[in-house]
């Protein structure tokens, strides 16, 4: 006998006993043991080994036949496992949700800019927001009666007091309880009597850093700010310095950023010029550190700070700074 | 301030367009906010044409035929102006030329002619709003050129921002020496050609000095036979390309010498000054004087006042008064040009509310020393232009002169500052186009029309605006020692971030708000409120969140943005605290509000709403991951909820409330929504609660046993009161209670209720056995009997 006229026999058997099983006729055991069991059909074919003339040949197919009726068995118990004890569920339907909650994209951002410092091995501090305007003007060398306090609008509460606006309060806090180095970051909401529009808010936030040693140059500001705008805009970010004026240092600085929008083609956000400004910094005047008790022949050091609503609205394109402050939960739910 | 681009011309030599000099600028420090051109954009074929002939058109009696010469050839136009003759310059639109309307030129037959083009009016060109004919050119016009080259002379308007800090670049001529040092070149002053009448200014005037730490400098000349008129055209459109409107030839002379040389000056009306005095004095407090705006205004005790010899003319510095003015029949004038001390113009203008061209430059500070330059060049423009004959001689009362500054500069600091080192020629060299000098060995002279430098500080950021940023190399901070860098707290990270897990949505509320909220909502102490507050919404800081969250409510149940409302925030609160330096106590405050449903309905879940024990679970649940281990509730009051009030106490100490928001209050915001839910709680002992480090608690290996209880009640019982107190009662073994049902209604009676309590035993010695477990449970049953009047259900 050749050994394909053998398989096909089983074969016929085994369509026919697939029919019994479907109809419950046979238990899954039994089909498998008729089939593939130790006795079972196959077995005897095995069996018969030595009688072929192509014994390589018969063993080859023999054993892709035994593959073939394994998987087909295999199957056939779980279809019947299904079938006999589960339900078949609309998997089309959607999940049940939990609620997902969010957190306030402004939150966020300055909890992003955090990371970044201290990664640089900056530390947060924190300061009041209500001050005095020794800690907000004098000791930031902005003097009594100086057109320098028309930069900002203030609000005052009485007497010397008022609501703080800037962070640079902070500075002289913490150099007035702790000798250099001091390399910290100081985050907070900040006060300025101005009509609020899509970009301007009497509250605002912002980020100041302050880093000051026996060695630090301009040379590291711009060292430290470029490392800074390339891990929060991205690798290929650049940075440009303009002079500018700040009483609290000298030489200050405004510093420009490529353009976020359109990485510095030029594009209606950055009015054409390829460059966004974003920064305000410059090297600790001496007069700050005069006012902390600092020897500023032997310390220097350098400060910068930015808004944290702008950073925020250029990075995820928000056209109105109200929109932050509204909390619509469609607005909070996307971030 | 905004400044003409052909009077920089007229001061220095810019060899290069208007883009680099913009960049110039703004790289030095003196920020391009706009530029504005005052040349139109024409289309190139608008000519200038000349009118060969002009006759009347044969169907028209107001139609004329021209045959206008546009260079290349001669055309043949019908106008409609009756201004147009012969031998006329005219702009001419050729046809296919776009006039600024957007109208294209064709060719077309009027009456029967043929017309090649159009002769232009100035509204036609855009040029004016009406006008009444066609725009008749200059003679000197060129023939078949473009329309545009006739404006080649137009000007430039710059506009810069000029910070607190550089009140040289408040007149063209710092802009201009600017321009010049950034061009590796210093810039002398103009000579000033004057001829003097034999007359002198000191014959017919005094200046006395009463108030000299205010006034430490006056100088003043007398100019006679002036002719009041309208200015000269170019005066007029240099003052309009600077934003200035043109009054006379007089005060258009003083503004012109003021936004040139940024000496602000002032004319007197000479008539006016009696006794051929001038007294510059101090003013009393209550005296009141009028301004040359017609404003009455009181003064106080420190305002410089320029006097004659009976009255008051001006406040020095600041205005000039209206009974001095110079008037049309003005022939003879005293010209003032005085230097002031910055803080007591600031002062002065500040509490008079009055600013003016000359005290913002007063009070930045002007040039002591430039006073009689800036008296010669007014009176050379007035013997220009207004026929002014010119006293010879000033006077000029200057007691103790202002001498310019010595400065070090050692090279060392310029590297310690800025991290490079320059050689000495270069720095020597930028200096000196700025006007700062050496004078020896590291000494440098700061000019006076430098007020801001006076320290080594100043001078090398002189430096670095010169030479660039860019030249400054970046370097990587190099000296970061992160031993210094503090612990991270995670804390309200972490915080934010598991409430957000948990489905609720962070905000961030304002930090301001008006009195009456403030008020309402604040605690024992007083609210802080502003002095100059912006509006009614910016008036006072908060003393609590709940308000802020009404409102995030209100606006998104208006909004209709979604049905569930799950919101939270940290943030700070502000109340009055006497006792320390700035008289606040600022403190962080945690919240959460539910309102509405539970879930956005869905398939799973239909119209479940938000109710008391919401909130009381996610405060179970958040106080147990901020780290508390003990935990109590009982029944407290807020003012803003209902008496379904409870506080909460962990460890030992109040740390916060969970209520339901009373009616009226939401009515108050406007909340159209019920159920309103609040857990809120103060953060800084939560903060300080997380970071105690627990230890771990051993794990019981031995099985625990569990029993249940159902319990007939009075409707009355507080369940939590019977939990605590069979906790209370050290039942042994016992380690936990759990409620699990609760049951009102038949068979009970009305004022009944049925409640089943489990209770898990263990020991972490051996196993329980059933008699130790019975024995308790016969201890809770008894407990329960006789506090609470429970009876077992069978």
């Amino acid at each position: 006998m050749e050994v394909s006229l053998l398989i096909n026999e089983i074969k016929k058997h085994f369509e026919a006993d697939i029919l019994l099983f479907a109809e419950g006729k046979i238990k899954h055991d039994d089909l498998k043991n008729k089939f593939l069991g130790r006795k079972g059909l196959l077995a005897d074919v095995f069996a018969k080994m030595p009688t072929f003339t192509n014994k390589a040949e018969a063993g080859k197919l023999l054993n892709l036949f035994k593959n073939e009726l394994t998987e087909k068995i295999d199957s056939l118990s779980q279809n019947s496992v299904v079938a006999k004890n589960t339900k078949k569920l609309d998997l089309t339907l959607q999940g049940r949700k939990p609620n997902l909650g969010s957190l306030h994209l402004l939150n966020e951002t300055q909890r992003e800019i955090e990371e970044i410092f201290i990664s640089m091995g900056f530390e947060i501090a924190n300061g009041p927001q209500v001050e005095t305007d020794f800690y907000n003007f004098e000791a930031l060398n902005f003097p009594d009666d100086h057109p320098a306090r028309e930069m900002h609008d203030t609000f005052f509460v009485e007497g010397d007091v008022l609501l703080r606006t800037h962070t640079s309060n902070i500075q002289i806090h913490v150099m007035q309880n702790q000798k250099p180095p001091v390399r910290i970051i100081a985050p907070g909401k900040c006060y300025r009597n101005d009509t609020p529009d899509a970009t301007h808010s009497p509250v605002f936030a912002q980020i100041e850093a302050l880093y000051v040693d026996e060695n630090v140059t301009f040379t590291e500001l711009k060292g430290t700010l470029d490392a800074f705008v390339k891990a929060l805009f991205g690798k290929e970010t650049k940075t440009r310095f303009r002079p500018s004026f700040f009483p609290f240092t000298e030489p200050s600085a405004e510093v420009d950023v490529t353009c976020v929008v359109c990485k510095g083609k030029g594009c209606r956000v950055c009015k054409n010029s390829g460059w966004i400004e974003i920064l305000g910094s410059g090297m600790v005047d001496p007069n700050v550190f005069k006012s902390v008790g600092y020897n500023s022949e032997k310390y220097t050091g350098f400060a910068f700070g930015l808004g944290i609503e702008r950073v925020t609205m250029l990075r995820y394109g928000i056209p109105d700074l109200r929109l932050f402050l509204e909390n619509d939960v469609r607005f909070l739910k996307q971030f | 301030m905004k400044l003409s681009l052909n009077w920089l011309k007229d001061l220095v030599k810019i060899p290069f367009d208007v883009e680099t000099l913009v960049q110039k600028l703004t790289f030095s420090g003196l920020e391009v906010e706009s530029v504005t051109s005052q040349i139109p954009n024409f289309d190139k074929n608008i000519v200038i044409g000349f009118v060969k002939e002009s006759a009347n058109h044969p169907d028209s009696d107001h139609l004329s035929l021209c045959q206008v010469d546009v260079g290349n050839e001669v055309l043949q136009i019908v106008c409609g102006a009756s201004n147009v003759k012969k031998g006329q310059k005219v702009p001419v639109a050729l046809i296919g030329a776009e006039l600024p309307n957007g109208i294209k030129m064709k060719k077309t037959k009027i009456r029967g002619q043929e017309s090649n083009g159009m002769i232009c009016s100035k509204s036609e060109l855009g040029l004016a709003e009406t006008s009444d004919g066609i725009f008749v050119l200059e003679e000197h016009a060129e023939i078949g050129k473009p329309f545009l080259s006739c404006f080649k002379d137009s000007d430039t308007t710059i506009e810069i921002s000029v910070l607190p800090n550089r009140p040289d670049a408040l007149g063209h001529f710092g802009v201009a020496r600017e321009i010049s040092a950034l061009q590796n070149q210093k810039i002398e002053k103009p000579k000033i050609e004057l001829s003097e009448i034999e007359k002198q200014t000191k014959d017919e005037i005094v200046v006395e000095i009463d108030f000299p730490e205010a006034c430490p400098r006056y100088s003043a000349k007398i100019i006679e036979g002036i002719k009041v008129a309208p200015s000269p055209a170019w005066l007029v459109k240099r003052l309009e390309t600077i934003g200035l409107r043109s009054i006379n030839n007089v005060v258009d002379v003083t503004n012109y010498v003021m936004f040139e040389l940024g000496q602000p000056m002032h004319a007197f009306d000479f008539s006016e000054i009696k006794g051929n005095k001038i007294v510059v004095g101090k003013s009393q407090k209550g005296q009141k004087f009028t301004t040359l705006d017609g404003n009455q205004r009181e003064l106080d005790e420190s305002t410089i006042l320029i006097c004659d010899a009976e009255k008051i003319i001006a406040l020095g510095g600041v205005m000039g008064g209206l009974n001095s003015e110079v008037k049309d029949e003005t022939t003879k004038i005293l010209l003032e040009s005085a230097y002031f001390t910055p803080s007591f113009i600031r002062k002065t203008s500040t509490k008079l509310g009055l600013k003016s061209d000359a005290s913002h430059r007063f009070e930045r500070g002007t040039d002591p020393n430039s006073t009689l330059y800036a008296l010669e060049r007014a009176a050379q423009l007035l013997a220009e232009i207004a026929n002014g004959k010119v006293y010879a001689g000033n006077v000029d009362v200057y007691p103790k002169p202002i001498l310019p500054k010595e400065i070090e500069l050692r090279p060392e600091r310029i590297e310690k500052v800025l991290g490079i080192s320059i050689p000495q020629e270069k720095v020597e060299k930028a200096l000196a186009n700025l006007g700062i000098s050496k004078v020896a060995e590291n000494i440098f002279l700061a000019p006076t029309f430098r007020p801001d430098l006076e320290r080594e500080i100043d001078l090398i950021e002189e430096l670095v605006r010169m030479i660039g940023y860019d030249a400054l190399p970046l370097k990587k901070t190099s000296q970061v020692d992160f031993s210094s860098a503090s612990v991270r707290n995670n804390f309200k990270s972490d915080f934010r971030k598991f409430l957000a897990g948990l489905g609720l949505n962070e905000i961030l509320t304002n930090s301001m708000t008006t009195v009456e909220i403030a008020q309402k909502f604040k605690e024992n102490n007083e609210a802080i409120i502003l002095a100059n507050p912006l509006n009614r919404e910016f008036a006072a800081l908060r003393t609590s969140l709940f308000p802020g969250f009404l409102e995030v409510l209100r606006i998104n149940l208006f909004k209709k943005s979604t049905t569930s409302f799950r919101f939270f925030e940290v943030g700070t609160v502000f109340w009055r605290d006497e006792n320390v330096y700035n008289k606040a106590k600022e403190t962080q405050r945690g919240i959460l509000l539910f309102a509405g449903n539970r879930k956005n309905p869905d398939l799973f879940c239909q119209n479940e709403e938000f109710d008391f024990y919401d909130a009381k679970g996610f405060a179970e649940v958040v106080t147990e991951f901020s780290g508390f281990k003990q935990i109590r509730f009982k029944t407290g009051t807020r003012p803003y909820f209902t008496e379904n009030c409870l506080e909460v106490i962990g460890n030992g100490r109040t740390i916060g409330f969970v209520g339901e928001v009373s009616e009226k209050v939401l009515k108050d915001f406007d909340v159209s929504c019920k159920n309103v839910l609040v857990f809120e709680f103060d953060f800084e002992i939560f903060e300080k609660t997380y970071s105690v480090v627990s230890k771990l608690s051993p794990l019981n290996k031995f099985p625990f046993v569990e029993r249940d209880f159902a319990f007939t009640l009075e409707k009355s019982v507080q369940v939590g009161e019977l939990v605590q107190k069979i906790e209370a009662s050290k039942v042994k073994n016992l380690v936990s209670i759990n409620v699990f049902d609760l049951y009102e209604g038949k068979p009970l009676t009305e004022n009944q209720k049925s409640v089943a309590l489990n209770f898990r035993f263990e020991s972490f010695e051996r196993t329980l056995t059933d008699e130790e477990v019975s024995e308790a449970m016969g201890k809770i049953l008894k407990i329960s009997e006789e506090n609470f009047g429970a009876e077992l259900r069978k």
